[in-house]
């Protein structure tokens, strides 16, 4: 295990031991954590990263303070937001770090950040990263097709833990998402890694999908209820 | 002395403020005109017009993606009915981001007016904005006023909605803008169809 899925493990196990002492949402990364470990291995402090309600761990990939993050989900005036946004829809301006409790909401955002990139012929790139069911939205596709077409700095990172809260993907999607993406035109890349290259080196949207599981529950200490059927 | 009419004053307005490298328009249609308020900037200020696909919910979303990497983005909604398809940035996103950070940006929209525009070319949602945080409402009622405020909407340091209506767009006085408290279907068109409604 690297120092740095060790660091956040241990964060990550903190926060759930003190669950029930906190009062927003809280949804813990336990399981997925080769995202964050794969995006604090390749971004750079230019790059931009926009999250999702699941982001403790994006967020200390870009290089956030867990105290702050920490004082920011128990609302104290010390947060990264002053306690204003809780722990899952925080932003951090100077870090180029953002995250939505909305699912999909910050695609278009993303898309947009890509493009004001790209029109001052700025050399760092946008990750996007979403989970399996923010491809159901209409606007990750409005946004695919858009990269595609001007060739944006951006690559879209989806997290399949294949469940959206309760409800299987078997459930939501007709088809596996990759192929989908690859008719647009966007690059399909086996890793993150890739993805991040391929942005970076070609200036052109990419897509990754990693598979992972999650390990705890979706919020804070929810029932969970992924196996009734 | 010909005094400009509405929609010349908004196009000089923005024909000014493109000049900054961080302006840009962003719309469906803004290239062909937007009834007289954009047209010719795109021959004026290349690349700076830029014309998006048939969808509001990305358009408005990459707006404010656009002023968070430091661009002051005009967004042209050719209606305002239409910004109904991108309410997800406008009220859960906008809001929030602008309560935190600088977040300049102009949503430029148009309430249509008779002629059959119907239900959905010519509701008015100015209270509606009003009503939520975060947003600065700009109504201009004279050419003059209407490029004042844009200047000061695109150059702010906040998101505004800059309102505009069809049937004002070729005046060169002052004007009354008949604002309606409640949001009523064919809000426009019914005051142009006063007599078929009556």
């Amino acid at each position: 295990m690297s120092d740095f899925v060790g660091r956040l493990r241990n964060f990550e196990l903190r926060l759930q031991r003190m669950i029930h002492e906190l009062h927003p949402p809280v949804h813990l990364c336990l399981g997925q954590e080769s995202v964050p470990a794969a995006l604090h291995r390749c971004l750079e402090p230019d790059d931009w990263l926009f999250s999702t309600h699941r982001n403790h761990g994006h967020y200390l990939a870009k290089g956030g303070s867990e105290e702050r993050l920490v004082d920011e989900i128990l609302g104290l005036e010390t947060g990264v937001n002053g306690g204003f946004s809780g722990s899952q829809c925080f932003s951090d301006e100077a870090l180029r770090f953002h995250a939505t409790a909305v699912v999909g909401g910050l695609i278009g955002v993303a898309t947009g950040a890509a493009l004001a990139v790209s029109l001052r012929g700025g050399k760092e790139i946008v990750v996007c990263c979403v989970g399996d069911a923010a491809t159901e939205q209409g606007v990750f596709w409005e946004s695919i097709n858009f990269a595609a077409l001007h060739r944006l700095p951006i690559a879209y990172v989806c997290e399949n833990n294949e469940w959206s809260v309760h409800t299987h993907i078997s459930e939501r999607q007709a088809r596996p998402i990759a192929p989908r993406v690859s008719a647009f035109g966007v690059r399909v890349c086996g890793s993150i890694e890739d993805a991040v290259y391929a942005a970076r080196h070609t200036g052109a949207p990419s897509f990754a999908e990693v598979r992972c599981e999650r390990l705890c529950a979706h919020v804070r200490d929810m029932d969970d209820l992924r196996h009734v059927r | 002395m010909i005094s400009d009419t509405f929609a010349e004053a908004v196009r000089e307005a923005l024909d000014e403020a493109l000049c900054d490298p961080t302006v840009y328009i962003l719309g469906q249609l803004a290239r062909f005109g937007t009834a007289g308020m954009t047209s010719g900037l795109h021959e004026r200020h290349p690349g700076k017009v830029l014309t998006y696909p048939v969808c509001e919910a990305l358009m408005t979303a990459s707006a404010m993606g656009m002023s968070l990497a430091g661009m002051r983005p005009v967004c042209v909604h050719e209606r305002f009915d239409f910004t109904m398809l991108a309410m997800d940035t406008i009220v859960n996103h906008i809001p929030v981001w602008a309560r935190r950070q600088r977040l300049p940006l102009v949503m430029l929209v148009v309430v249509g007016k008779g002629g059959g525009q119907g239900p959905q070319h010519s509701k008015d949602f100015t209270r509606w904005f009003e009503s939520l945080e975060g947003w600065r409402v700009f109504v201009p009622q004279s050419p003059a006023e209407s490029a004042s405020m844009m200047k000061t909407a695109i150059f702010g340091d906040g998101p505004a909605m800059f309102v505009t209506h069809r049937e004002h767009m070729k005046k060169t006085a002052a004007f009354e803008v008949d604002t309606p408290s409640k949001i009523v279907l064919c809000g426009a068109s019914k005051r142009h169809e006063a007599e078929r409604y009556a």
